[in-house]
């Protein structure tokens, strides 16, 4: 595997400050010790509930917030600690395109400003400007007609559309979707996701996908990633981490979420128990032992470390091998 | 299920709305029954129209929220036209028979209250002495399986996480026992791990208190879980209504069809998802013909100029296509 992102025992802690002198009273650890690796080309799925640091990871990777450790490379140039200058190269390699395509556009200004911020800002020639914006727009079947107006004048989609497209004007490598289609209605994500396939093909782009829909993720990824309360609990092929689970969380996320169809009703269930402890007070162990059917002593007192089960296929569970298997889920 | 006995008899429900460019129809001519002891799901896309209908139904739309609306038809609860009704008299319905959730608890909730007492407040509604009233509000959260509930009974909605608020939510409404409970959007701002508690939770008192669910939901994958019955509305038109197989095993008309296979539910390399080209129609034109001509692959010379009425193609699958109505067998993809 040749490697695009490299990320290793990332880190993001953030200070809760109360009292009088606002001192530091504890830490938010939400991104803890996490490493993993994209491939030029590939998609990595990043799966996991609210507060479990995904977005997180995905801001680290643009450097959009500093690092408290840890190391992020993109084609082995480190981003963590890149001078301004060096940095300002490396984020034309890097675009994201965010849940809310609204909230990421300025609302007073037209579609065309917009889109011509990046390539402005990277010094291109005015006379080239749009030619390549629109070609872009057709890439992502929009016409030229957008370009004069407001942000909010667009559907959800065609905002979306837009997002990608100003994303992708500096040619990056590396695409950071985070929830692109959680905002967008079915009809509408299926063209946004189309296109996003497209893009990846005629582009050879490289994908880090977030979202906590598991459908979605698997009709995206190559690679699946799930994060819980900002530690990696499995990373693997998409068919192995998402039809044969082997860790409980993954296992109780796979069974909460909706079947596919009515017929799948009467399936086996592995239900998490509770809601999610909070991150300032994390559970000593395993951080899933409270909520894990399976647990036993030593989830309580060892933290687990990442296990390759299989190849490619890792997991960080103590008892990922004698874990009762999971029904198969049809697609 | 008692499929002769009517929790709700939704008759030609007609929604408009005033707006700067003209009345916009939000809900045309919707007619539907949900049986006693069933969840009736009520899926669409955005603009469809399925909040208004709730809405509707529940005497929420009025002269400040919507100065200038119409309502149309007809809703049978109990014997009672809810259309028809002052709003002293439906404050008496609402609560105490229909009751409805929403999609973010937190602004249902006041933030400057404590949960147990908003639950308190709903029950002493019945001149219930004070000493009984706390103990229904205990009652009603162990209930809705809240843990530690005299600890949550004291917390500010704040305090407490998604999952938690939207229990109690319920467990207000249940204070009073409704026969019907509408839900808008239950579980969309929440984890699906949590989802999947307030589905079950949702499906448990279904069966303990023999009341009716009326489901909203944009979402599939919650109608495959939980669903009795499902109706597909399509720019404020009921489309296609059925059982829940019948939905996802034979859906007839072409919207539905689309929908489904736009799910996606393979890997990349099963190829590219079906996708829906064109917009929603402009709610403000009256459009003759079918509202989804534009954008349908099967039309016909006269979905142009008869609108399609809904039709009974077998026992209890209704959709309102000129030709899934008239051919019997496969349609065109």
């Amino acid at each position: 595997m040749n490697p695009l992102v490299e990320v290793s025992h990332l880190e993001k802690h953030f200070e809760i400050r109360s009292g009088l002198w606002r001192t530091v009273s504890s830490h938010v650890r939400a991104v803890d010790d996490v490493s993993f690796a994209i491939a030029a080309g590939e998609t990595l799925g990043l799966v996991g509930e609210s507060g479990s640091g995904k977005s997180t990871v995905a801001r680290l990777l643009l450097r959009l917030i500093t690092a408290t450790g840890g190391s992020v490379r993109l084609e082995g140039r480190e981003v963590t600690t890149a001078r301004p200058a060096e940095m300002k190269a490396l984020r034309r390699k890097m675009g994201i395109v965010f849940q809310d395509p609204a909230a990421s556009m300025n609302p007073r200004a037209k579609i065309k400003w917009s889109l011509r911020r990046p390539l402005v800002t990277n010094g291109f020639e005015h006379a080239r400007i749009d030619d390549q914006i629109l070609a872009m727009l057709a890439k992502v079947n929009l016409g030229p007609e957008l370009l004069n107006r407001y942000p909010h004048q667009l559907s959800g989609g065609q905002q979306q559309r837009i997002s990608v497209a100003r994303a992708l004007l500096l040619r990056p490598r590396l695409l950071v979707l985070d929830e692109p289609t959680s905002a967008l209605d079915i009809s509408v994500q299926a063209q946004v996701l189309n296109i996003l396939l497209d893009l990846q093909e005629a582009f050879g782009l490289t994908y880090l996908f977030i979202s906590h829909d598991l459908n979605v993720v698997r009709y995206v990824s190559d690679r699946v990633a799930i994060m819980y309360l900002g530690k990696l609990m499995e990373i693997g092929p998409v068919e192995a981490v998402l039809q044969a689970p082997r860790h409980p969380y993954t296992q109780g996320l796979a069974a909460s979420s909706p079947p596919m169809s009515p017929h799948q009703r009467g399936r086996q269930r592995v239900l998490l128990a509770e809601q999610p402890p909070s991150l300032i007070d994390l559970p000593t162990g395993c951080r899933l032992h409270p909520r894990c059917p399976f647990r036993q002593t030593i989830c309580e007192e060892t933290r687990p470390e990442l296990r390759e089960l299989a190849p490619g296929h890792w997991a960080a569970c103590h008892l990922a091998e004698n874990l009762p298997a999971p029904q198969p889920r049809d697609t | 299920m008692d499929q002769t006995r009517r929790a709700l008899c939704v008759q030609h429900l007609d929604i408009q709305f005033s707006t700067p460019h003209g009345m916009a129809r939000a809900v045309q001519e919707v007619s539907f029954d949900i049986h006693a002891g069933e969840i009736y799901a009520l899926v669409g896309e955005s603009g469809c129209g399925k909040t208004s209908a709730a809405h509707a139904v529940m005497g929420l739309i009025n002269r400040i929220n919507a100065p200038g609306h119409r309502i149309g038809g007809r809703v049978l609860f109990e014997d009672k036209d809810l259309l028809s009704l002052t709003e002293e008299e439906m404050c008496h319905v609402r609560g105490r028979s229909l009751g409805m959730i929403f999609q973010n608890p937190l602004d249902a909730l006041n933030p400057l209250y404590r949960a147990g007492y908003q639950v308190y407040e709903a029950i002493v509604l019945d001149k219930i002495g004070k000493i009984e009233a706390w103990r229904r509000v205990a009652e009603l959260f162990n209930q809705v399986k809240l843990s530690d509930p005299e600890a949550r009974m004291r917390s500010y909605p704040q305090e407490l996480s998604g999952g938690m608020r939207q229990r109690v939510m319920i467990g207000m409404m249940l204070a009073r026992n409704p026969r019907l409970l509408i839900a808008d959007e239950p579980t969309t701002a929440l984890d699906v791990t949590i989802q999947a508690q307030v589905l079950e939770l949702i499906l448990a008192l279904r069966a303990a208190l023999e009341m009716s669910v009326w489901l909203i939901t944009h979402d599939f994958g919650i109608v495959a879980e939980i669903a009795d019955r499902v109706a597909v509305m399509y720019a404020g038109v009921l489309v296609e209504e059925a059982d829940v197989l019948g939905i996802f095993d034979n859906p007839r008309h072409p919207y539905t069809r689309m929908l489904m296979a736009s799910l996606p539910r393979g890997f990349k390399r099963d190829g590219r998802l079906r996708t829906i080209a064109g917009l929603l129609p402009d709610p403000t034109l009256e459009i003759p013909g079918c509202r989804f001509r534009d954008r349908c692959p099967a039309k016909i010379e006269v979905c142009a100029t008869q609108a399609p009425a809904l039709v009974e193609i077998t026992p209890g699958h209704r959709v309102a296509c000129h030709v899934a109505a008239t051919v019997k067998g496969d349609l065109p993809p």
